[in-house]
């Protein structure tokens, strides 16, 4: 692990929301075709830590290097030109939209013609195009495309957001509670789209999950979030669940 | 792996047809229903007023469902009118901007730039500082309109630019007047614009979804406050066309002008939480409600009869509205 390539890493990084300290120094790497896992109890600071590295959130203090160049990530198009593709827990859907409209959503390609250098207009025929590809490279199944997405299962509108981080990512994505609301079949399905990222697709991948199974099931490595600071990192292999959860919990403190 | 895609629609009516089916049903209903209860209805001049109505209610319409579409409301829309209207009566008593088209389209320009201006005064409060658009646009309805009232007290003020009048006056074969073109054209801009083009497809993410058209880089807040902007020059419009039909400007025009141009938008299907609507339903939408209104005129019924009626076709239509989206949500 030590002499892989260090795709992300973040030094110090902290966010205060009024008095409270959400993220407190937080040091973390993340090496090339991986999946790590951050986990923590509610209130941990998961989703804030993210946040931050995919824009939404303006860290307080700390740097954030991609490929060992320091960046600046003050909002989500910073941390898109980046390469890191986010999927967020409430989705990130327009409910009224359609698969391609989605897929493409402040990204829409826009036509070569004259239309399209003057007024802009969208290239439709293109998404389409494009949406049914990567559907069915992954074998999502999606009888209408057409459709508003709102009328798609839990698990077709989850395949369609890690789907879209697929389509544009190009080193780092990170899911925030993926297989949350979703059906035994469905979650199998999500984890194996992930799995492919790695694997196929050689992207480093950063996971939030309560599902400890999934965890165990899914990533190389899990780092252990406790009150905004990292109270462990380990090796899946030489790590268990009951040991996970009792850093969750705090019952036992480990530096390693 | 078959995908039901739905091929691309060559005729435009059919894609009229697939969408609008209940309203374009309703439609049919007003228009059966007036033509076997009056011989005045299907007469050249029932029509001709018809037409004459749409434009400017038209215009007005189009602006505020551009502001419900991004997710707010804009009710100073009638006071703009009141303000535009008594702005051109002035601006064109001087001899300066009536001396040819070039210089009245000059002077036009002017009340329209000055729409844009209030309307960009509901914008600075509505979404730049948040003050929720129902309370903000409140607010300026009566400032508006007390501002229109400031400039020559009560009075209506004549127009005689011919130019100017010529506006509102030129017809086609005597019962189209040349306005309705400019409709026509409003709609197709307004209907490229929503749905093709980048910059006006994010008018309904951002009216759909805030948060999570903030994440994808949409710049919600320019899009909320142009969309005020576009309401106020719409407005002023409204109001130039009307004072062109009717040869004068009052600060009191517009009066209950607000009330329809949200009425239409919600019966051509807009959501008032945003993000929905389309501009076919919007067109259809303002054909019944000036079919509506000439027609229970002519059928000599009563104001308040006339209101009740208004305000059943609109519940009826957000019923359906609600059926529908509680069906969509089974199939889940």
């Amino acid at each position: 692990m030590n002499n892989k390539k260090v795709v992300l890493e973040i030094k110090g990084l902290s966010k205060h929301f009024g008095g409270i300290k959400a993220i407190d120094n937080v040091d973390l790497k993340l090496y090339d075709s991986e999946i790590v896992a951050i986990v923590g109890d509610n209130g941990a600071g998961k989703s804030t830590l993210i946040k931050m590295i995919s824009g939404v959130y303006k860290k307080d203090e700390g740097k954030i290097f991609i490929n060992n160049e320091e960046v600046k990530i003050n909002d989500p198009n910073d941390a898109k030109i980046c390469g890191i593709e986010t999927v967020y827990q409430d989705e990130g859907l327009i409910p009224i939209l359609d698969v391609a409209s989605n897929l493409f959503l402040g990204r829409e390609k826009i036509q070569q013609n004259a239309l399209g250098k003057i007024f802009k207009f969208v290239d439709v025929k293109y998404m389409k195009k494009e949406t049914i590809k990567l559907l069915d490279k992954f074998r999502i199944e999606i009888k209408n495309i057409d459709a508003e997405v709102r009328t798609l299962s839990g698990g077709q509108r989850q395949a369609v957001t890690v789907g879209r981080s697929v389509y544009w990512g190009k080193k780092i994505v990170i899911l925030d509670e993926p297989t949350n609301n979703l059906g035994v079949k469905e979650q199998k399905k999500t984890l194996d789209l992930i799995k492919q990222l790695r694997d196929d697709h050689g992207m480093s991948i950063i996971v939030i999950s309560h599902n400890l199974y999934h965890v165990f099931e899914l990533v190389d490595r899990i780092v252990v979030l406790r009150n905004g600071k990292i109270i462990g990192e380990k090796i899946k292999d030489k790590t268990t669940p009951n040991e996970i959860v009792s850093m969750i919990t705090g019952l036992v403190s480990i530096q390693n | 792996m078959n995908y039901n895609s739905n091929k691309i629609q060559s005729a435009f009516t059919k894609y009229l047809l697939r969408n609008n089916v209940v309203l374009l049903g309703m439609l049919s209903l007003l228009i059966i229903g007036l033509f076997l209860s009056t011989n005045t209805f299907a007469t050249a001049g029932a029509i001709r007023t018809i037409l004459i109505n749409m434009t400017q209610r038209g215009v007005l319409a189009i602006g505020v469902s551009l502001v419900i579409l991004t997710g707010n409301i804009d009710l100073s829309v009638g006071s703009i009118i009141g303000v535009s209207s008594i702005l051109s009566a002035l601006i064109f008593s001087i001899p300066f901007f009536s001396f040819n088209p070039a210089s009245t389209l000059f002077g036009i320009f002017i009340v329209l730039i000055i729409g844009g201006i209030l309307g960009s005064i509901n914008g600075l409060f509505a979404v730049s500082l948040g003050i929720n658009s129902i309370i903000v646009t409140l607010a300026t309805m009566a400032i508006f309109r007390g501002l229109a009232y400031t400039f020559l007290g009560g009075n209506i003020l004549y127009i005689t630019n011919p130019f100017y009048l010529k506006i509102g006056r030129t017809f086609i074969g005597d019962i189209v007047p040349a306005t309705v073109l400019m409709l026509f054209i409003l709609f197709l801009l307004l209907f490229v614009f929503v749905e093709r083009t980048k910059f006006g497809r994010n008018f309904k993410v951002a009216g759909a979804n805030e948060k999570v058209a903030f994440t994808f880089g949409i710049k919600v807040k320019n899009i909320k406050f142009i969309a005020f902007i576009i309401s106020g020059v719409l407005a002023a419009l409204s109001g130039i066309i009307m004072c062109s039909q009717i040869g004068a400007g009052a600060p009191e025009y517009g009066k209950e002008a607000h009330i329809d141009a949200i009425i239409i938008p919600v019966i051509g299907g807009f959501s008032l939480k945003g993000g929905k609507g389309n501009i076919s339903g919007l067109f259809i939408a303002l054909i019944i409600i000036e079919v509506f209104t000439i027609g229970f005129v002519l059928l000599g019924w009563s104001f308040f009869l006339r209101q009740i009626s208004r305000g059943v076709i609109l519940i009826m239509v957000l019923v359906f509205d609600v059926i529908r989206e509680k069906k969509l949500i089974q199939v889940q």
